[in-house]
């Protein structure tokens, strides 16, 4: 490992884990009657959120075709800390944040061509950040790298022509940010228009060969119900429209859809769903996903491999067609844990994913977690293909 | 102070209640609604009552919840910003939860966690802490969800008050039927009482109020405090404190959902 990483490592981790100057300042705001204007100036305007994640993970690998003895070299084991700060400074017409992070990695290999090798590595790097500049109360403009998602669906964020991706399926796995150009144009408490530019990858270096792409925005809110229409275009390719809708019939009842048709591929993909609320607070969620640039019928290393290879406009993380999900989340049992249980079918294969999360808030600053997950399937299927189970289990902290 | 008019009891709408109250909280004043101008004096009774809890064109408080459940106290604390019905709450402590967002907008509500990818939408059913839902903070139109009528008067610790009562079958809506108290001298809500579709009382609220603010060139009293009971298991409290309100102008792009990551 770079000395300089490993120096960036322990001194964000020594930013995270010691009272840090600015912390000191918000905490004695009480005390703000003794400090200078100028001093007063940035504990106001300052914010801060310190947090460190560390965790193990195990993921139990299969020797099937998309994988054949591990060729792919996939650590069984991962012991990870992270240091997560986030910081930002906010005027009355600017806002600045930054998003720095830094991790050591220490990794174990069980199979394949790697087995009983093992790795200690580090790295330093930023993960999002943002300058924005109000030129109105109805104009807005700014640059910055995000992961930038929307929409209400679990399994996949279907309208997205930047990234589906909407990582709800690793809660504790950041999304890498890819760096976006923004105008945000506000006429009325009801519609939004978002010029955006994607203009870098940024930290997602996917599978695929990247190339700009323009998006419009206009998110439209009324009473009880939210809408949002995406045309978009990417270099080379032929434009593409997106789609979202929200509807609350009731106070426990939320009814949703989201689609994305391609003219390049002329493929369109369609998420409809529902979230029923009981009155305790569990609340339990169906969606339907038919996926337009999915191939239901081809061995799934022939479809990852098409994919590859394939459209870049194809950004589905799926690889199949027609997919369900289900799910119940039950939080703030005793005010301080929370359960999540989520069941993903691939109804073209028969595969599926089970995934359980459980989160105990056990101090004011403190979140132990386990996240488990089970794979079902054969070989040859989605889900089945390359992990029989996976199982992750740390600790969140927040200063 | 004259009795409000009541001819022959006719229900009417008007604001909502307790979620309201709770949601002083994040507050708002209500608008009248068609119904409501069916009785004039009552209307103005409420909506001077709502005045006390919110305020048009924005306010923005400091509001910590806090819970006692048997022997456990718990504490959060948000930095809340609301106009009329349109609310942002931004959690400040524990730490642990610092940084998460509520976003009420039209109805419709968002939360947002840091490191969560996109804000997502919830209902008003879930729990927000304790006896407090999303509902109770981030409330809805009460004047166009409840029919209102005017059941009689009662003493309230010997504050001579009105008894109002409110019914729904608005889906929508997050309780059935609530019984509110307008102190007749302050005319302020002071007390509510939310029932089951059965008849049976599972929650009560009551309202403190500690502040003052100018409201059309008057000086009125203003929400401070909201305190939640669980009819059913007694022993449980949950306390809505609301400080250094400072009403001003809120613009759009506040309750904005494109800005809720930030």
């Amino acid at each position: 490992m770079k000395i300089s990483v490993l120096l960036s490592v322990l001194t964000a981790w020594a930013a995270v884990c010691s009272p840090a100057p600015w912390c000191r300042a918000q905490e004695g705001a009480a005390a703000s009657a003794e400090a200078t204007p100028l001093r007063r100036g940035w504990s106001e305007n300052f914010s801060s959120r310190l947090n460190a994640v560390g965790y193990a993970r195990y993921l139990d690998i299969l020797d099937t075709p998309v994988n054949p003895g591990n060729i792919r070299a996939i650590p069984a084991w991962t012991y990870a800390l992270e240091a997560r700060p986030d910081l930002g400074w906010t005027t009355e017409r600017l806002r600045l944040q930054v998003k720095p992070r830094a991790e050591i990695t220490h990794r174990v290999w069980g199979q394949g061509w790697r087995d009983g090798d093992s790795e200690t590595d580090g790295d330093a790097h930023v993960n999002g950040w943002l300058a924005q500049v109000r030129l109105a109360d109805a104009l807005f403009a700014s640059y910055g790298r995000e992961d930038l998602q929307w929409g209400p669906a679990y399994l996949v964020s279907s309208s997205n022509p930047f990234s589906q991706e909407n990582g709800r399926h690793d809660p504790y796995l950041e999304q890498p940010g890819m760096d976006y150009a923004k105008v945000v144009v506000i006429p009325d408490s009801r519609f939004t228009a978002t010029l955006i530019a994607n203009t870098d990858p940024g930290r997602n270096d996917g599978f695929q060969e990247f190339r700009k792409t323009y998006a419009l925005k206009i998110d439209y809110t009324v009473e009880n119900f939210f809408a949002a229409l995406i045309p978009s275009v990417r270099e080379g390719s032929r434009p593409s429209i997106g789609a979202y809708a929200g509807w609350h019939p009731s106070d426990a009842l939320l009814l949703y859809a989201e689609s994305r048709y391609a003219d390049e591929t002329e493929k369109i993909s369609t998420l409809a769903g529902a979230t029923y609320t009981f009155k305790d607070g569990t609340a339990l969620s169906g969606e339907y996903y038919h996926n337009g640039e999915g191939n239901a019928d081809e061995s799934i290393l022939s479809a990852v491999g098409k994919r590859v290879g394939g459209n870049p406009g194809e950004t589905s993380p799926y690889f199949r067609k027609h997919y369900l999900l289900l799910q119940a989340v039950k939080s703030r049992i005793w005010d301080r844990v929370h359960l999540t249980a989520r069941w993903m079918a691939n109804l073209d294969d028969d595969s599926s994913r089970l995934l359980g999360l459980a989160e105990w808030e056990f101090s004011d600053r403190a979140v132990l977690f386990v996240v488990g997950n089970r794979f079902c399937g054969d070989a040859d299927t989605e889900f089945g293909s390359l992990f029989e189970w996976s199982g992750m289990a740390g600790m969140s902290f927040t200063y | 102070m004259n009795p409000p008019s009541i001819p022959g009891k006719k229900p009417f709408r008007m604001p909502q209640t307790l979620g309201r109250w709770i949601l002083a909280l994040f507050l708002a004043a209500l608008p009248a609604s068609p119904g409501v101008a069916q009785n004039p004096d009552i209307v103005s009774m409420l909506r001077r009552a709502d005045e006390s809890r919110g305020n048009l064109t924005g306010i923005q408080w400091q509001v910590t919840v806090e819970t006692a459940e048997r022997t456990r106290t718990s504490r959060m604390t948000y930095q809340v910003k609301a106009r009329g019905f349109d609310i942002l709450g931004v959690n400040t402590a524990p730490p642990k939860s610092a940084g998460n967002k509520i976003l009420m907008l039209s109805g419709n509500m968002w939360f947002y966690k840091p490191g969560l990818s996109k804000p997502v939408p919830i209902s008003r059913r879930q729990k927000l802490m304790g006896n407090a839902s999303y509902g109770d903070i981030a409330a809805t139109n009460y004047a166009e969800d409840y029919l209102a009528a005017l059941e009689g008067e009662d003493l309230l610790e010997g504050e001579p008050c009105w008894v109002l009562s409110l019914k729904t079958d608005d889906a929508k809506a997050t309780y059935d039927t609530i019984r509110y108290w307008i102190s007749k001298k302050r005319q302020v809500g002071v007390k509510a009482v939310y029932y089951t579709v059965s008849g049976k009382a599972f929650k009560s609220a009551r309202m403190v109020y500690g502040h003052s603010v100018r409201i059309g060139g008057e000086t009125r009293p203003f929400i401070s405090e909201i305190q939640i009971f669980d009819e059913l298991m007694t022993e449980d409290v949950t306390r809505l404190r609301l400080e250094d309100p400072r009403v001003h102008p809120m613009p759009d792009y506040i309750f904005n959902l494109n800005f809720l990551k930030q």
